[in-house]
């Protein structure tokens, strides 16, 4: 007989009275009483319980779950419609609260959406190559050995391809690159086309990149002065021909068409046209030099074989780098650490590293941007929950009525969380259309092909419904829960319930208008710190004057007589200053090393070859000894002219100090090491000619004819017209083949922080969004607040309370609340900005102005937004809000 | 033809059905089965053969007697259908038929 004490584990029947369809319970659960009681009998009550729970968990099967729809009743399909029905309806009453919810929801769906949209894009990259698990990218880290320095490069030496092909069984092949720097002039018959996007590779290289050919094949190398042109490139080449036997002019050679390949789509890391072969570069470069592992100039390609471990062989390949290549550049000042990057993190990893030509998007950005949209949709969901709790006294009466009528409380938890699903529906399909039409706007203002259609797969639409559902049950269950449970009766006495006065619910709203406050706090600051480091670039003293600056790389035809062609274009009253040099901020400049020489120490530096007219056409400041003087013959053949960091790495203690001391440099004449001495002449002022991002590093500016290659010209701002018109005279009166080219230096320089200015736009727009999201919100309350206390202001009115006292009570609270967020806000976005800025060698200081700046705007618009509810409130008349009693 | 498959187990339990004729429940069916064939089937997998059987028209089924030791809940009986009674005899002559088809076996 069965004990009272014997019980099987009650949380396994309830689990087998949940998931168990109504046909079969009664049957299957007398069935399993039935082997528990003989179970207790026979084995005793723990190996009973333990069987019980064993056989609940077994009996969880289709057959004994039924599918969802048989457990719609009719009755549960009605209750479905009108659930519907009764939404639809309270939409349509209550307008503001409906509104206001709306508005919110798609504020945030939108700014996630657009937001989503574009990191999904930057995430996409390289998904075209096959097999690209076992592709990498590798790259250095370069460790300067005296001075400290820790340089990501993107470039390597050429060995590094070698040894990968012939030291390492893992490697299934490995592929060298290099950019063509500068672009190619191509000529067909009389047309000419200057090409920036091009690079020389080897056939390795092509098909770990898997480059799609029309035409032509990577079977085997190409030859000595062919090419691989994309297809658009072709076709805009030679028109609607066939592909074979087609050659072509590039520089001053005949190169052939050696296939044709498939344009390469905006999510690839590399946007090529043209793809010389490899040995086609080989032709100017000894083979010796391609046996070094100090020269770095190539970008480098590894496919390993299927099963690999990357990260180990990571490990193996930098053992080998130790103890090959470590030993023979620490001495000359660097050490190599050898890293790999998949091909498809290329985009997203490269925005750190020197001598990169890829496409590089920036991680942090897109962190920074998710984190702002997510925080947009955050401050409308808890929009949603503060209104809907607030509105909850309204709809007491509702609850009241259906609980008297035999509703469950589960049934109005269904409702009122189908109600907020529903209500987010609503906002999707409208947040949807938004992003369709803002999208293109949206495109052209991040520079990105976006497209909705990455939408539509299968996978991504069920997605997103379900994110849908989330967001209306996350938004609608805790009001679901609390209008579930008035209790009617209270309600029909017509007495207050008593969830309207508990202090405890109150200060929940008002924790979470805190959030808000937090989140808004933050996004502000945030803003006002990127503006702020956007303003710093822009304005920061970059050691020489970059306004009224024109760069013209100028070809060889040029070069012939330097002197001749340098007096021809200063020949113009507006032409202030011109100077020759092979180095230009913002463009290539020489890395190389210089020799101290007592020490007999080498220094790695950025070397300016220059006319010796450098520094004045520049207007750079000469902290100590003199500048280059080109009609001095021991300056044109020995003078140096240091930066300050390079007066450091050499180990002076001032500019003063480093003037009149000897400095080598290894000179490459012939190709044979020959060494440049000389003296120290003068020191310049630090002086930027890369972007912010990077550090400088110790520069030297010497006078060097052989490796001319660009004009730099100061020009009076006035009538530029007419000196651009001189100067393209004086071009075209000397070259014939390549056309009149230019660059302004402020508008070269400000390219390299359009992803700055862009991150700030949008960020500003976040905010803006943001703070008008939280704004509503805070009006719905305060709007709600007012109602509510017409009475109570109305008494005290009559009994001679001050507007003062009245503003203190419909929104004191609120300003006792911002500034308590301010206090936890301020310090942890602070932080986050903190770790924004260290993207940049060069940072703004966070000032207390900007803090003071944010606390300004933030309450404001705080005052802004209750301010209308508050006059409101003052304007109160005693006798109307007292007579309605 | 999918109507009259039957798999092993199902025959099985059917053929127990058969033998229990008017006592043929949940548990009886699975005591009866772990006696006659040595094995111990799962309650639930014990309750898909049953609803299998049941949906192919084999077996009907229908609710009676409470007892204590089942804490009131009623026991779903099972029942032979004619068609489950034809479905056991086909299988029976076929591999009956087969059966003697096995030279070693012979007639």
């Amino acid at each position: 007989m069965s004990d009272l004490q014997q019980q099987p584990p009650r949380w396994a029947e309830r689990f087998f009275r949940w998931y168990c369809h109504a046909r079969h319970m009664e049957a299957l659960e007398g069935d399993l009483y039935e082997y528990f009681e003989r179970n207790c009998d026979d084995l005793g009550l723990k190996q009973a319980r333990r069987k019980y729970v064993a056989d609940v968990l077994l009996l969880f099967r289709p057959s004994v779950v039924g599918t969802l729809f048989n457990s719609f009743t009719q009755n549960t399909r009605t209750m479905l419609a009108h659930y519907l029905r009764s939404s639809m309806r309270g939409m349509r009453k209550r307008q503001v609260t409906t509104g206001i919810h709306l508005i919110g929801l798609i504020t945030g769906m939108v700014a996630v959406g657009l937001i989503g949209l574009y990191v999904a894009y930057e995430q996409g990259f390289d998904r075209h190559i096959a097999d690209a698990e076992q592709k990498f990218r590798v790259t250095n880290i370069r460790y300067g050995t005296e001075d400290g320095s820790v340089r990501p490069v993107a470039v390597v030496p050429p060995m590094y391809a070698t040894a990968l092909r012939e030291q390492f069984p893992e490697v299934k092949r490995a592929g060298r690159t290099m950019f063509d720097f500068g672009g190619t002039l191509f000529q067909i018959g009389e047309e000419v086309y200057q090409e920036e996007n091009g690079m020389f590779a080897d056939t390795d290289a092509l098909q770990i990149l898997d480059l799609e050919l029309v035409f032509g094949s990577l079977e085997e190398e190409a030859g000595a002065n062919t090419v691989f042109l994309s297809e658009r490139t072709f076709r805009k080449f030679f028109g609607n021909v066939g592909y074979e036997d087609l050659s072509l002019r590039a520089g001053r050679g005949e190169v052939k068409v050696a296939g044709v390949f498939k344009d390469l789509p905006a999510q690839s890391h590399l946007h090529l046209d043209y793809i010389f072969s490899h040995a086609t570069i080989m032709q100017f470069i000894a083979e010796e030099r391609m046996a070094s592992w100090s020269w770095q100039q190539w970008l480098t390609y590894v496919e390993l074989n299927p099963g690999v471990d990357p990260v180990a062989f990571a490990g193996k390949f930098q053992a080998y780098v130790e103890s090959e290549a470590n030993t023979v550049t620490e001495p000359i000042g660097y050490s190599y650490e050898a890293q790999i990057t998949n091909v498809k993190d290329i985009h997203l990893t490269a925005s750190g590293l020197e001598w990169d030509m890829v496409d590089a998007g920036n991680q942090r950005s897109i962190g920074f941007l998710s984190v702002a949209g997510g925080i947009i949709l955050l401050i409308a969901l808890l929009n949603f929950v503060n209104l809907s709790t607030a509105q909850a006294l309204n709809r007491a009466k509702e609850v009241g009525v259906r609980k008297f009528n035999g509703a469950h409380r589960y049934q109005l938890i269904t409702q009122f969380t189908l109600e907020s699903v529903l209500l987010a529906f609503v906002s999707a399909i409208i947040s949807l259309g938004l992003v369709a039409l803002l999208l293109p706007y949206f495109a052209q203002f991040t520079d990105k092909p976006l497209a909705l259609s990455v939408l539509f797969t299968a996978e991504r639409i069920a997605l997103l419904l379900a994110s849908i559902v989330a967001l209306g049950i996350l938004a609608g269950t805790y009001p679901a829960l609390l209008l579930s449970q008035f209790k009617p009766i209270s309600i029909i006495r017509g007495l207050e319930t008593q969830i309207g006065k508990s202090g405890r619910r109150v200060d929940l709203r008002l924790a979470l208008v805190g959030i808000q406050f937090m989140l808004t706090i933050g996004l502000v600051i945030s803003s006002l710190v990127i503006r702020e480091q956007f303003q710093f670039l822009q304005q920061k003293d970059l050691g020489f004057q970059q306004d009224g600056i024109i760069v013209m790389d100028l070809p060889s035809s040029f070069r012939q007589a330097p002197e001749t062609t340098r007096d021809r274009f200063m020949d113009h009253p507006n032409v202030l200053a011109a100077s020759w040099s092979y180095g230009t901020p913002g463009g290539i400049v020489a890395g190389d090393l210089v020799v101290k020489p007592g020490e007999n120490r080498t220094v790695p530096a950025n070397l300016f070859c220059t006319d010796g007219r450098y520094i004045p056409t520049m207007q750079m400041e000469v902290l100590a000894g003199r500048m280059l003087n080109p009609d001095l013959a021991t300056d044109v053949t020995g003078g140096f002219v240091l930066n300050e960091s390079m007066v450091e790495d050499l180990g002076y203690a001032s500019p003063e100090e480093a003037v009149g001391q000897p400095l080598h440099w290894g000179a490459w004449v012939d190709d044979v090491d020959s060494v440049k001495r000389g003296t120290i002449v003068g020191v310049v002022k630090d002086f930027h000619f890369k972007s912010l991002h990077e550090v400088l590093t110790g520069t030297v500016i010497h006078i060097w004819p052989d490796a001319f290659n660009s004009l730099t010209l100061r020009v009076n701002p006035q009538d530029l017209e007419g000196t651009l018109a001189h100067l393209q005279e004086q071009w075209e009166a000397t070259e014939s083949v390549y056309p009149f080219t230019f660059e302004f230096l402020d508008q070269r320089l400000a390219e390299s922080y359009l992803a700055e200015q862009r991150l700030n736009r949008l960020f500003l727009w976040l905010t803006t969004l943001a703070i008008l999201t939280a704004c509503i919100g805070l009006f719905g309350l305060v709007n709600h607040h007012v109602i509510r206390k017409v009475k109570e202001i109305s008494v005290r009115k009559v009994l001679g309370a001050k507007p003062k006292v009245i503003f203190r009570i419909l929104v004191g609270r609120y300003f006792i609340l911002l500034l308590a967020c301010f206090g936890v806000a301020t310090p942890l976005s602070l932080w986050l900005a903190q770790q924004w800025l260290a993207d940049f060698a060069y940072a703004t200081s966070v000032s207390g102005l900007l803090l003071i700046k944010a606390v300004v705007i933030v309450t404001l618009l705080t005052l802004l937004t209750v301010s209308s509810q508050v006059f409101k409130g003052l304007r109160i008349n005693p006798i109307e809000g007292l007579r309605s009693e | 033809m999918k109507g009259t498959y039957l798999g092993e187990f199902e025959e099985l339990v059917l053929l127990t059905v058969g033998i229990l004729g008017k006592d043929a429940y949940g548990v009886a069916i699975k005591d009866d089965l772990t006696e006659r064939t040595g094995r111990n089937p799962s309650i639930g997998a014990l309750h898909s053969a049953l609803t299998r059987l049941e949906k192919k028209g084999f077996v009907r089924s229908e609710m009676e007697g409470a007892t204590p030791d089942r804490r009131g809940r009623r026991k779903r009986y099972y029942r032979m259908t004619a068609a489950g009674e034809s479905v056991l005899k086909a299988i029976y002559e076929q591999r009956n038929s087969m059966y003697h088809l096995i030279p070693k076996f012979g007639t």
